[in-house]
């Protein structure tokens, strides 16, 4: 293990970050999205599945160190939100609209979240950083 | 000759510098995965790995000890040990690692590896002032 | 522990054929301050050490201490290589001397 291997552990994790928060972004935007471009019905929330993957299996520390990835960015299978209401373009024929299973606390809840994660991981590379010139200047 | 020359607590101190990498590799793991279902946070129990021996008054004669003598009998310091975090009743999806505890477990690992690494450079510094007959910095 | 300094304190070299360490000395006082200067830069030495070796054990977290007794330990080897080389550089010049 050396540095190279820990700064592509926290890469693996601004990156995964990094997408989270786009699909949080894409929910908050389309929070009241009735309708989508596919024309399928409304806006879903979209969920990102995070996995992860042994650095390598030379030995037990490359075993337990572990990067993280995102293999999927998923539809939320949660029903949407039927208002009743008419009046509005998007009303089916007993006047409900399907509103999108989008919950914007929970969306800001996960922001917040999502965004201090990442920062937890910008921490990380600055502390690498500071151990990598700590081990350069030994007997400097 | 350099088997005089580089003592015990010399390799002690570099074996130490490794744990503590180690460590860091691990929080640095441990953060990257905060979000990741089923992860489980990892740490090297050094109140385990390091033995108190060197504080038991063996201030004469420190040279003559085993290089080893910083680490806990049985410990290999090629391959810590490594200990693993259950999750808490509330971290539902399996998750273990709490990022304010592992951010706090970074730095202070952070120090300590700054710290024996900069004791490190400064008896190798006055090593190879002795080594130059009393010239240069 | 000051070094009291060397000049003022040379007597004249002495060559006793009858003692069994044929030292041309400066005079007992001066070996026994070089024995006990030697003596606190390894002490010193020694107390950096385990110092350090207590805060890698993770027994003592009192890091600047032992970063201080560390430089102590730097300077008090510095200066007593300084006062070798003021030592042999005096010996040199009175052997040079005509005498």
């Amino acid at each position: 293990m050396d540095f190279l291997d820990v700064f592509s552990v926290s890469a693996s994790g601004l990156t995964a970050q990094r997408v989270r928060l786009q699909a949080v972004a894409s929910n908050m935007a389309n929070a009241r999205s009735t309708r989508t471009e596919d024309g399928q019905g409304p806006y879903q929330r979209k969920l990102t599945v995070f996995q992860s993957e042994s650095l390598n299996f030379d030995d037990e520390l490359g075993a337990a160190m572990e990067r993280v990835h995102v293999t999927d960015v998923v539809a939320s299978q949660e029903p949407a939100t039927l208002v009743y209401d008419p009046g509005h373009p998007d009303a089916d024929e007993d006047g409900y609209v399907a509103y999108p299973n989008v919950n914007i606390l929970e969306e800001m809840v996960d922001m917040m979240t999502t965004s201090r994660m990442y920062e937890a991981n910008t921490n990380v590379v600055r502390t690498t950083r500071q151990l990598a010139d700590t081990a350069l200047s030994i007997g400097r | 000759m350099s088997a005089y020359l580089f003592d015990r607590l010399h390799n002690g101190l570099g074996q130490v510098l490794d744990l503590r990498y180690a460590q860091h590799g691990l929080a640095a793991s441990n953060i990257a995965n905060a979000a990741t279902p089923g992860f489980r946070a990892r740490y090297i129990p050094f109140d385990k790995v390091l033995s108190q021996a060197v504080g038991r008054g063996e201030a004469v004669g420190m040279q003559r000890t085993d290089s080893r003598h910083f680490l806990a009998p049985g410990e290999d310091p090629a391959r810590p040990e490594i200990d693993e975090i259950e999750p808490a009743p509330w971290q539902v999806d399996g998750n273990s690692v709490d990022p304010d505890k592992e951010v706090v477990r970074l730095t202070e690992n952070a120090v300590m590896y700054d710290a024996v690494s900069t004791g490190l450079s400064q008896r190798i510094a006055m090593l190879r002032y002795a080594a130059n007959n009393g010239v240069g910095a | 522990m000051p070094i009291d300094p060397i000049l003022p304190r040379i007597q004249a070299p002495t060559v006793d054929f009858n003692a069994d360490d044929r030292r041309v000395g400066f005079g007992n006082e001066f070996a026994a301050k070089m024995d006990a200067a030697l003596s606190n830069v390894s002490e010193r030495l020694n107390v950096a050490d385990v110092r350090l070796a207590r805060v890698a054990s993770g027994e003592e977290a009192d890091i600047h201490g032992t970063m201080i007794a560390l430089q102590e330990a730097d300077i008090s080897l510095r200066m007593m290589v300084s006062v070798r080389d003021e030592a042999v550089e005096a010996y040199e010049k009175i052997m040079n001397m005509q005498v």
